[in-house]
């Protein structure tokens, strides 16, 4: 992560320091430039799961648009997004005379990427394949592979988090998608906190302050669960927290 | 260029003065140029623990802020050659330290010596991190209660994500982990944790197992470091831990209750009869 850029000489009087950082945005990748196309299935998307994207920051991406097409109708794109939750920060990718308008629109220009991009789907309810933009998420899960100690946490938006090592009591992981924990889990672990109910915790020792999913959560002292318990999986089962193992 | 250690906990009153008194002297012992500064500003017990507290003229702060150079702020100890005590002020504040002067005169003292040992202050706050903020290798000194051991688990995230190792992105700050005031007998009894609890927990490599003593009260009422007192068991423990450090095999030792038999009763060693 870059957190660079020096901080201004060190006057009592700063308002403000320079930093950089990299951030998890959704990207939306565009594939054709039909606003009507565009406004029926991103309402359809968000109908679905409201909450999952609910003020998520967005990039459209472009590299998919025929390179034949000369213009898009950004101030459009821009107000179906904003009107469905969504904060659109940029545009990357694809021709430049794009980039162009983007920019007119009040839109940032990020370079095109790199790194393979992994598909967000919610596995309640599918989107329909056939229409035209496809959601992606610009990271996959998140792996930490050093212990999680006590007083900090860690967030992965948009996605799993994979943790090789133990978290500590007074640690907290939070993801929208699922939490893996190869280690001991003492802290607190919070999956699918965006409200996907199908998301799940795995352990290889569960000894938690605190477990939840989508909101529901339980406590170490709750339901005198026996704590460690080895090789479980935590799903939600008729709205109810379950400690389960495997098949 | 020297290696920069620092002993830290979080929490205070568990070893760590004791413990750089011994480390610092042990490695002097072993023929290392060693440099012990005490970051405690405002406290001012390092020099107690190791015997000089009636030479220190200028202190760290003194040099930090440029009042005096090394030469005359860094004193020589009089039992052990290569050893050298960097003293706190008493009359400070808290921050009188700055980052920019600790560097300054780390990196002046890294031409010189070996091994620089940083006595940390107790706490996890601005003087905590700015005795850690330089190291190469930390000592996280732990007693067998919880408290402890959470708040060393609190230090070691410190470590991994506020010292200048990690802030550069370099290879991590190499951690080890000292168990102090350690009670086979009240472990066994399950009053206070034992060895795999908190190796568990911290899950970083284990450096030694000092015992609870009476001999560490004496020691440093008599401005002597634990370790050079070769009969006492913590003497012994700490030179293990230094054994162990430069990359000796040493079994642990003291860490199992001793049934009294009839003969370690007539025996009783020396430790026994201050416990
Ligand atoms: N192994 C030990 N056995 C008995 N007492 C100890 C031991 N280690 C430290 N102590 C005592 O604990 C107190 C605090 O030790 P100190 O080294 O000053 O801790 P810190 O620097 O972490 O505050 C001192 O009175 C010291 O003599
Ligand atoms: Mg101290």
């Amino acid at each position: 992560m870059v957190d660079t850029l020096a901080e201004p000489t060190e006057k009592q009087s700063a308002a403000f320091h320079l930093k950089g950082s990299l951030f998890t945005l959704t990207v939306i990748q565009l594939l054709r430039s039909d606003m009507d196309a565009f406004a029926k299935q991103l309402r359809e998307i968000i109908a679905q799961s409201p909450k999952f994207f609910a003020h998520a920051p967005v990039v459209v991406d472009l590299s998919a648009i025929d390179k034949q097409i000369n213009d898009i109708d950004f101030i459009e794109l821009n107000r179906e997004l904003r009107f469905n939750t969504l904060v659109p920060v940029g545009v990357r990718g694809g021709q430049n005379k794009l980039h162009d308008q983007a920019k007119a629109a009040g839109l940032a220009v990020f370079p095109a990427s790199k790194a393979e991009d992994f598909r967000v789907e919610k596995n309640k309810t599918q989107p329909e394949k056939k229409a035209a933009p496809v959601v992606k998420a610009t990271s996959s899960a998140k792996l930490v592979t050093k212990p999680v100690r006590s007083g900090q946490q860690i967030y992965a938006r948009g996605g799993d988090l994979i943790i090789v090592s133990t978290v500590s009591h007074g640690a907290e992981l939070l993801a929208d998608g699922n939490i893996h924990v190869y280690g001991t889990l003492r802290g607190r672990a919070l999956a699918g906190v965006n409200g996907d109910d199908n998301a799940r915790i795995f352990c290889k020792i569960l000894d938690a302050d605190m477990i939840s999913i989508a909101g529901r959560y339980r406590l170490r002292d709750e339901k005198e669960d026996k704590m460690p318990q080895h090789n479980v999986q935590i799903l939600l089962k008729d709205d109810q927290l379950e400690i389960a193992g495997f098949e | 260029m020297a290696k920069i250690i620092v002993v830290t906990s979080g929490k205070g009153g568990v070893g760590k003065t004791t413990t750089s008194a011994a480390f610092g002297t042990g490695l002097a012992l072993r023929g290392y140029k060693t440099v012990v500064i005490d970051f405690d500003v405002g406290l001012r017990n390092l020099d107690l623990v190791m015997g000089c507290e009636r030479r220190v003229v200028y202190d760290f702060v003194n040099v930090v802020n440029e009042e005096s150079n090394l030469t005359q702020s860094l004193i020589k100890d009089k039992r052990v050659s290569n050893l050298y005590i960097l003293p706190a002020s008493q009359t400070r504040d808290k921050d009188a330290l700055t980052k920019e002067g600790v560097e300054r005169v780390l990196n002046e003292l890294s031409k010189e010596f070996d091994y620089i040992i940083c006595d940390s202050p107790a706490g996890i706050e601005k003087g905590a991190q700015l005795a850690l903020y330089f190291a190469d290798e930390a000592i996280i000194v732990t007693n067998p209660e919880v408290s402890s051991v959470r708040d060393s688990d609190r230090i070691l995230g410190i470590l991994a994500s506020k010292s200048r190792r990690s802030e550069n992105g370099q290879e991590h700050v190499k951690e080890h982990l000292l168990l102090t005031r350690y009670s086979p007998m009240r472990a066994e009894r399950g009053d206070m944790l034992n060895i795999q609890d908190v190796t568990d927990i911290l899950a970083i490599p284990l450096i030694g197992v000092i015992p609870e003593s009476k001999a560490v009260l004496q020691a440093s009422n008599a401005g002597v470091p634990v370790i050079l007192d070769k009969l006492s068991e913590a003497g012994q423990a700490y030179s293990d831990v230094v054994g162990r450090f430069l990359g000796e095999e040493r079994p642990h030792r003291f860490i199992n209750a001793q049934k009294k038999g009839i003969l370690s009763r007539i025996f009783k060693t020396k430790e026994e009869e201050t416990v």
